[in-house]
């Protein structure tokens, strides 16, 4: 109670921290992108946000690592972490001398609590909650990992391959076949990064 | 949860309580609190995310002129109404009495797409629920009595019904209805059993069981 900065019992939210803020990465974001306030961008490496992205509230976006780039319409759901982590570069992949880097495609969706550490994510993927995604993995186009799925360090997914169980893939010969279904993807994707644009108010200002 | 740490003497507790009993941890992460109900003694552990925000917006008034004037005055008196009840009722989440939602756990309306438009659908979970920590809830409904275990996926418009258990690390695929009193496990989760007949069955002095009445659970969280 004697502490002047503890006493706003009303407004707990206003209360400033003490500490100082973290210094921002050096973000280049298209104006068309949306970002929740409550995401967090953070880093010392280049972060690159395409048009039409969404980055839902409480979304990670790490750059400590190496440069992330996000694509044109990816929606990033909550709690995501998107970029290398630094245990996992430091202990494990000495033998990667270039930083990695964090490319997501576009049209990805990236579902809630996902981690994906350093690799390269292809058009129109669709990653399940709580997916893990090592460093150095190439994911292919259209392709889906299914919640709990993990895809290894390094690893090379196809295009249009489904990842579920304890590493089992198969092949969405639908996706693959079908041009008219990736067609129909696009336009649903489309369609809801529309919705949730009109639903999450976007501060960009805060990080450019 | 470290048994041994001395109990933090803090003069404002972890949670929040409302008039109604209900307990929100303080570090709960609540978007669009406007659209979330709680029935009372309902407890939100540290961590969860509650996504109010995600929630049907008023479609934009027409504005398709086209029509006949003969039908513009009705038009605009049934508008009035409309408008101002769909205002009233958008609820994103609703949770029910004495339902403990666990630490970490994701609680996310569903969506999907209707007449080319991203419609948010309400998450509704009834009462003396538990689910797990750890957990992403996208389910359309939850009956009352369900037992979820930690780290589960429930898919999108998924509906569990009456006294059924999920448990732990399962995934339920989207759009599944869990029959009453089922047993489901696994990735996709399937039917591996029915509960028991004492389920939910308080026993004296026996303390909780799962799918029991939750209340004492509750008053014993601060």
């Amino acid at each position: 109670m004697s502490d002047p900065k503890r006493t706003s019992r009303s407004a707990p939210s206003k209360r400033t921290s003490l500490l100082p803020s973290a210094p921002k990465p050096p973000c280049k974001i298209d104006p068309a992108a949306t970002i929740a306030s409550s995401t967090v961008l953070a880093g010392i490496h280049p972060i690159t946000i395409a048009a039409h992205a969404v980055l839902h509230p409480h979304a990670r976006i790490v750059s400590a690592e190496g440069p992330v780039t996000i694509g044109e319409g990816c929606i990033v759901f909550e709690k995501a972490t998107i970029g290398p982590l630094a245990p996992s570069t430091s202990t494990e992949s000495a033998t990667i001398t270039a930083p990695p880097s964090t490319i997501l495609g576009k049209n990805v969706t990236i579902s809630t609590g996902v981690t994906i550490e350093g690799c390269a994510i292809g058009d129109g993927c669709v990653i399940e909650p709580y997916a893990r995604i090592g460093q150095g993995a190439k994911v292919g186009r259209y392709c889906k990992v299914v919640a709990y799925g993990e895809v290894p360090k390094g690893a090379k997914v196809d295009d249009y391959t489904v990842v579920y169980g304890k590493g089992k893939r198969r092949v969405d010969r639908t996706m693959k076949e079908w041009g008219e279904m990736r067609e129909l993807k696009e336009a649903v994707h489309e369609r809801q990064v529309r919705g949730y644009q009109g639903l999450i108010p976007s501060n960009i200002a805060k990080w450019s | 949860m470290s048994s041994s740490r001395p109990a933090r003497k803090s003069s404002k507790g972890d949670y929040i309580e409302t008039d109604s009993g209900n307990k929100v941890s303080r570090k709960a992460l609540i978007t669009g609190t406007p659209n979330i109900t709680l029935a009372g003694r309902t407890v939100l552990m540290p961590d969860v995310h509650l996504r109010g925000d995600i929630v049907r917006v008023r479609p934009p008034p027409p504005t398709t002129t086209t029509s006949t004037t003969s039908l513009d005055p009705s038009s605009a008196a049934t508008a009035k109404p409309s408008s101002s009840s769909s205002s009233q009722s958008t609820t994103a989440i609703s949770i029910g009495k004495s339902t403990i939602i666990a630490t970490s756990t994701i609680l996310r309306p569903p969506a999907r797409l209707l007449r080319g438009l991203l419609q948010p659908y309400p998450l509704k979970i009834g009462e003396q629920v538990l689910i797990g920590p750890g957990c992403v809830v996208e389910s359309a409904q939850i009956h009352n009595h369900v037992h979820v275990g930690a780290r589960c996926v429930l898919g999108a418009f998924s509906v569990l019904r009456e006294n059924c258990r999920v448990l732990e690390g399962s995934c339920v695929p989207a759009g599944m209805v869990v029959p009453p009193g089922a047993v489901v496990a696994g990735r996709p989760a399937r039917v591996v059993g029915e509960v028991g007949e004492g389920f939910g069955v308080d026993g004296v002095g026996e303390g909780w069981v799962e799918g029991g009445e939750l209340r004492e659970v509750v008053r014993g969280i601060r």
